[in-house]
């Protein structure tokens, strides 16, 4: 039986059904727990490795995405997470092969010594104008060739285009959220000033109530006012007509004394409705606005 | 021959238009209220033929000249009655024209000049 990596158009026919089963699904997740997920059981039917870890730019922010063995790992951290081959990587853009493992890092993930020479891989892509680096830690356990990176490019492709989508999507979904929330601040304001607006309705209601019933108080004082001082000038206007109807004993005897009376009662009542007045008036003055 | 009612607190004002009447040649009965309590007294004891011909007041302490016209309305007794006041509100000259019995409104002071529109009445009654 002729073994299966002699057979290179078999090979390349696994490799792409491979592909196709992890980009299918991969495009069909929404969370980036689904794309762990996908990752975590496809991945490894694509490529060797004891680590695989991406970083995408994501604004002033950066995408981690990390695979070892079964663990699936994924946050958006600062700047500052990231790691000193990676900083290499972001600043120099040119791919790494190196013997030299970050041992720190490593031991956070898995047991260095479980691995047998190991060799880290790093890569720099512009994607979209987003810088992405990925990591890989390979060994002769799990060997990584140069021949397998045309299948990490396109794996890589597809994580970094299903990440900015679920990044766009968290962005949308921040932006509806404060807009409801601005949308939810705009009617309680609504509703704010809406009492308000019923509240001025009442005050105003009774203000123009107070004022009516300050005219009519007015109008009365007035009315009264008139009644009380022209009723004593009507007897002398009355008494001042009966003079040609009688002779001077008869006016002397009968007209004057009472015109004199009616006289005086006008002057007590003027001085009355003055008084009144400037004390109404002053009354209705002091009450508040 | 029916009478005259003079009915206004003040009797100078009373005695004004009794002047007045009896110098237009009237030569009624004339009676002075300055009280229209009293006045409506007298008016309950009179047969209904022979109701007077009545002057009134509206300001009155006693009584007022709406209290006096509702009284009279209430008996559904209704005399011919001229309002004489020295009110010159629209609103007293509104009020009058409920009250049919009220046959003239006149403004103080009384003169011979307002005196002639109420001659036909006057010579009517007497």
């Amino acid at each position: 039986m002729a073994s299966i990596t002699k057979n290179t158009s078999q090979l390349y026919r696994i490799t792409y059904e491979a592909y196709s089963k992890f980009a299918n699904n991969i495009s069909r997740c929404s969370s980036l727990k689904e794309v762990g997920e996908v990752s975590r059981t496809h991945l490894k039917y694509l490529l060797n490795f004891h680590i695989i870890r991406i970083t995408i730019q994501q604004g002033d922010k950066y995408l981690f995405f990390s695979l070892t063995g079964n663990q699936v790992e994924y946050d958006l951290k600062e700047e500052t997470q990231i790691l000193d081959h990676e900083k290499e990587l972001l600043e120099n853009e040119i791919p790494i092969l190196t013997k030299n493992i970050p041992e720190t890092w490593i031991n956070e993930n898995i047991n260095s010594e479980t691995l047998v020479n190991p060799n880290l891989w790093g890569w720099f892509f512009k994607k979209n104008n987003r810088k992405v680096t990925v990591t890989l830690i390979a060994d002769e356990n799990k060997p990584f060739n140069t021949g397998d990176v045309d299948i990490l490019k396109l794996a890589v492709d597809c994580f970094e285009a299903k990440f900015h989508e679920i990044y766009l999507a968290r962005q949308l979904d921040r932006k509806n959220k404060s807009l409801t929330e601005a949308l939810k601040t705009i009617q309680d304001k609504n509703d704010q000033i809406l009492k308000i607006v019923e509240n001025q309705q009442e005050i105003i209601e009774d203000r123009t109530k107070e004022i009516v019933a300050k005219n009519k108080k007015l109008l009365h004082i007035s009315a009264l006012n008139a009644h009380n001082v022209r009723e004593p000038l009507s007897r002398i206007q009355g008494l001042i007509q009966l003079f040609d109807l009688f002779d001077d004993q008869q006016i002397r005897q009968e007209v004057i004394p009472k015109l004199e009376k009616s006289a005086e009662e006008m002057d007590q009542v003027l001085q009355e409705v003055i008084s009144m007045a400037t004390n109404e008036l002053s009354e209705l003055k002091a009450e508040k606005l | 021959m029916n009478s005259i009612y003079l009915v206004d607190d003040q009797p100078i004002t009373n005695f004004i238009t009794r002047k007045l009447l009896e110098v237009e040649g009237i030569t009624t009965k004339i009676k002075e209220f300055t009280n229209p309590l009293i006045a409506l007294e007298e008016l309950e004891e009179l047969e209904e033929d022979s109701d007077p011909f009545i002057f009134l007041d509206l300001n009155m302490p006693e009584m007022t000249g709406w209290e006096f016209l509702d009284s009279l309305k209430s008996k559904n007794h209704y005399p011919k009655i001229v309002i004489l006041t020295s009110s010159t509100s629209e609103l007293d000259l509104m009020k009058a024209k409920d009250y049919p019995c009220v046959i003239d409104y006149i403004i103080k002071p009384f003169s011979k000049l307002k005196f002639s529109k109420l001659a036909t009445h006057l010579k009517t009654a007497s």
